[in-house]
């Protein structure tokens, strides 16, 4: 659960961001909840006016240590001007429908909301991303629609606001590809510009639930439970509560595109994920200063371009300067939403199969998925040797099919990788002789390691070059026999979804 | 109880899958054994060799099959293709067929074939044996083997192409021939009935 404190533009702003990874003895431990909080509290610093000063950072303190810490900050806001002050209280770790679970300690949510209260603080916001937590949200608790909040409520500046990443009895949910909790991820994603719908550079909490509940709802929905973040508002006033301005530039880097769609920012090398955004057109999305690789993801393709973010500037990305990723290694990537899936086809030679046949020249037709992980084929395969002998002249065709596994890396626009095919078919030979020559038939199995290499030029089609080792069992005359041929194909492909 | 059939019966089933050296099935199998007659050196490769023959011309020559020098030695020569058109003629009892002898010669180029002009012809088959074979389609001759050939010992005399009606049909065998180490115009049959053997040009008689 994350606590926040309803921003205004001049009140000073106080917050305390709990980030506990351990709870009780009995729970395994978190990976990202102290992470979340200490990326919260960029955001705070950054983006929502607290000035580094007045926030205090907890990792991993048990009970006592929170509660310490909120008896120092209330009497601060209390000597320095709690009638215009805001506070923010923000944790992120275990806890259950009454307690939150500290280092082996149990502080009690009713006892957290009352010392949050004693702070004298004019205007309290808790968000508290944690199991179960929504139970703090029931008592006051407005009815909402699942993606708006009731657009009558006037929010104010003045009470107590309550934002819980998951309902009573729901589990809240961390995630290893956006390694952090699902709720914060999100959230950090609206405060930093996502949420910010009316495009006037202000996130409200208003703006940051709605933000962050639908993208928590569509995140978890693939998850095996749902998690619907909760909120309570117990405000008055007149104006809806600022979290975070993105005016103020000097203060950070910005994205802004000129797309509406559904963003992914990454590190300079594409592999670890910054921030995952819904951005509107002309959106803004505050990163800190750095290169990243930015994608737009679209249920038909994927898009990237690399940009680099200076403090106090805007890097403005138009939707030319995106480049469509091959579907394959989009796939890979994890988006589109859909697996691709390509037809390919390839000429082949294989090294004669048995003594004095000639390589066999072929083709192969196929289909192949590229998921995630992996890239599973499938394929027709077709090849010929011949023979010329003083008596007679041989031919020798195999007709099979197989199937197997690629693993493949990406490297720029060329994918390499390695992987097993498995098959078998039907080998003929038939002669032509002025003597005594039957055509013979024998089915032979075959599997061995390939190595693949492949080139996209474009997003949709592919170059493909091939090697392998195949194994056959046939039957000779010391029968089975087993073979190793090796093999090489060139071919082309299509992605058709 | 099932069956159960071991998965590695299922891994290459079907015919026996040949090499592209092969030459296809045998046509006609001789075997027989090598007996040394004279004195031959240690540097001699002996092989034989299946001549089909008309009148005693060398018209070509059929599969040859290398032996070993132990003496005595066993060969089986097998033979993949017929005679060629060429090589058939109509016999005095009017049946069209093909005569072929077997030589025992110095594969001097180790090619395994006989060529007159590098190799020698250091033996022949004992008892003028020699292989008979029959055209295709057999029903249009009577008395056609099944397998379209015999090996017959004996040749009557003056024999290709013979002019008396009332010769003995040549003595039928196995397939079995002895080859003797020995001067070759000593073995080859007398298909003229001349005394001698021109009729075998480069291999004898001239």
């Amino acid at each position: 659960m994350i606590l926040w404190a309803a921003l205004a533009v001049a009140a000073p702003r106080y917050a305390l961001v709990i980030g506990a990874n351990r709870g009780d003895a009995s729970e395994a431990p978190l990976r990202w909840a102290e992470e979340d909080a200490l990326r919260m509290a960029a955001t705070l610093t950054t983006l929502g006016g607290v000035d580094p000063g007045d926030l205090v950072a907890l990792r991993g303190a048990d009970a006592n240590g929170v509660r310490a810490a909120l008896t120092r900050l209330g009497a601060r806001v209390r000597a320095e001007g709690a009638a215009e002050a805001e506070l923010v209280v923000y944790y992120s770790g275990h806890a259950d429908a009454e307690d939150l679970h500290l280092a082996g300690s149990r502080l009690p949510l009713s006892e957290l909301k009352a010392a949050v209260g004693a702070t004298a603080a004019r205007t309290r916001v808790i968000v508290i991303d944690a199991c179960r937590a929504g139970s703090l949200t029931r008592k006051g608790a407005r009815p909402a629609a699942p993606f708006t909040i009731v657009a009558e409520d006037r929010l104010s500046t003045d009470g107590l606001a309550i934002v819980t990443s998951a309902a009573a009895g729901e589990d809240a949910q961390e995630s290893e590809s956006l390694r952090g909790g699902v709720f914060t991820h999100h959230l950090l994603a609206g405060l930093e510009g996502a949420a910010d719908q009316s495009g006037d550079a202000r996130v409200t909490l208003t703006e940051a639930y709605q933000y962050s509940y639908a993208r928590t709802v569509a995140t978890t929905s693939g998850a095996p439970t749902l998690q619907h973040p909760s909120f309570s508002w117990d405000l008055r006033g007149q104006s809806d509560l600022v979290l975070t301005r993105l005016d103020d530039t000097a203060r950070g880097a910005w994205l802004q595109v000129d797309t509406a769609g559904e963003y992914l920012v990454l590190d300079a090398h594409g592999t670890a994920l910054v921030r995952e955004a819904a951005l509107a057109a002309q959106g803004r999305l505050a990163l800190p200063a750095g290169r990243y690789r930015v994608r737009l993801r679209t249920p038909a393709r994927l898009s990237e371009a690399d940009i680099t973010t200076t403090a106090g500037q805007v890097v403005e990305l138009r939707a030319a300067d995106l480049v469509a990723v091959p579907l394959g290694q989009a796939a890979r990537r994890g988006g589109p939403a859909r697996p691709a899936v390509a037809l390919e086809l390839s000429g082949d030679v294989r090294a004669p199969l048995l003594d004095a046949w000639s390589p066999a020249p072929g083709g192969n037709v196929g289909a192949r998925v590229d998921l995630p992980a992996l890239t599973l084929r499938v394929r027709a395969t077709f090849d010929q040797a011949s023979a010329e002998g003083d008596t007679l002249e041989g031919t020798m065709t195999a007709w099979g099919a197989e199937a197997g596994a690629l693993k493949l890396a990406d490297l720029g626009r060329f994918s390499i990788g390695a992987g097993v095919m498995l098959g078998g078919g039907v080998i003929t030979q038939s002669f032509v002789t002025d003597g005594i020559a039957p055509a013979r038939e024998a089915t032979a199995l075959r599997a061995g390691p390939v190595l693949h290499a492949e080139w996209s030029p474009v997003d949709r089609f592919f170059v493909t070059l091939e090697g392998g080792l195949d194994t056959v069992v046939l039957p000779t005359e010391s029968t089975p026999t087993g073979r190793v041929v090796p093999h090489a194909s060139l071919g082309v492909g299509v992605w058709v979804r | 109880m099932g069956t159960v059939i071991p998965l590695w019966l299922l891994l290459g089933c079907g015919d026996v899958l040949v090499d592209g050296d092969y030459p296809g099935e045998p046509l006609l199998t001789v075997t027989g054994q090598i007996l040394v007659e004279a004195t031959i050196s240690e540097d001699v490769s002996p092989s034989v060799a299946l001549f089909w023959t008309q009148a005693g011309s060398a018209t070509r020559t059929e599969t040859s099959v290398e032996v070993t020098t132990r003496f005595p030695a066993y060969f089986e020569l097998n033979a993949y293709q017929p005679p060629v058109d060429a090589d058939f003629f109509t016999d005095p009892q009017g049946l069209h067929l093909a005569l072929g002898v077997l030589l025992l010669y110095d594969d001097t180029a180790q090619d395994g074939t006989l060529d007159v002009d590098t190799d020698t012809v250091i033996g022949a088959a004992a008892d003028d044996a020699h292989v008979v074979w029959f055209p295709d389609p057999p029903e249009a001759q009577p008395d056609t083997p099944e397998d379209r050939y015999l090996v017959a010992h004996g040749v009557p005399e003056c024999q290709g192409p013979p002019d008396t009606a009332d010769e003995a049909p040549p003595t039928e065998s196995q397939g079995i021939v002895d080859l003797l180490v020995a001067d070759p115009c000593t073995l080859l049959p007398d298909w003229n009935c001349n005394g001698d053997l021109e009729e075998w040009g480069d291999l004898c008689g001239d």
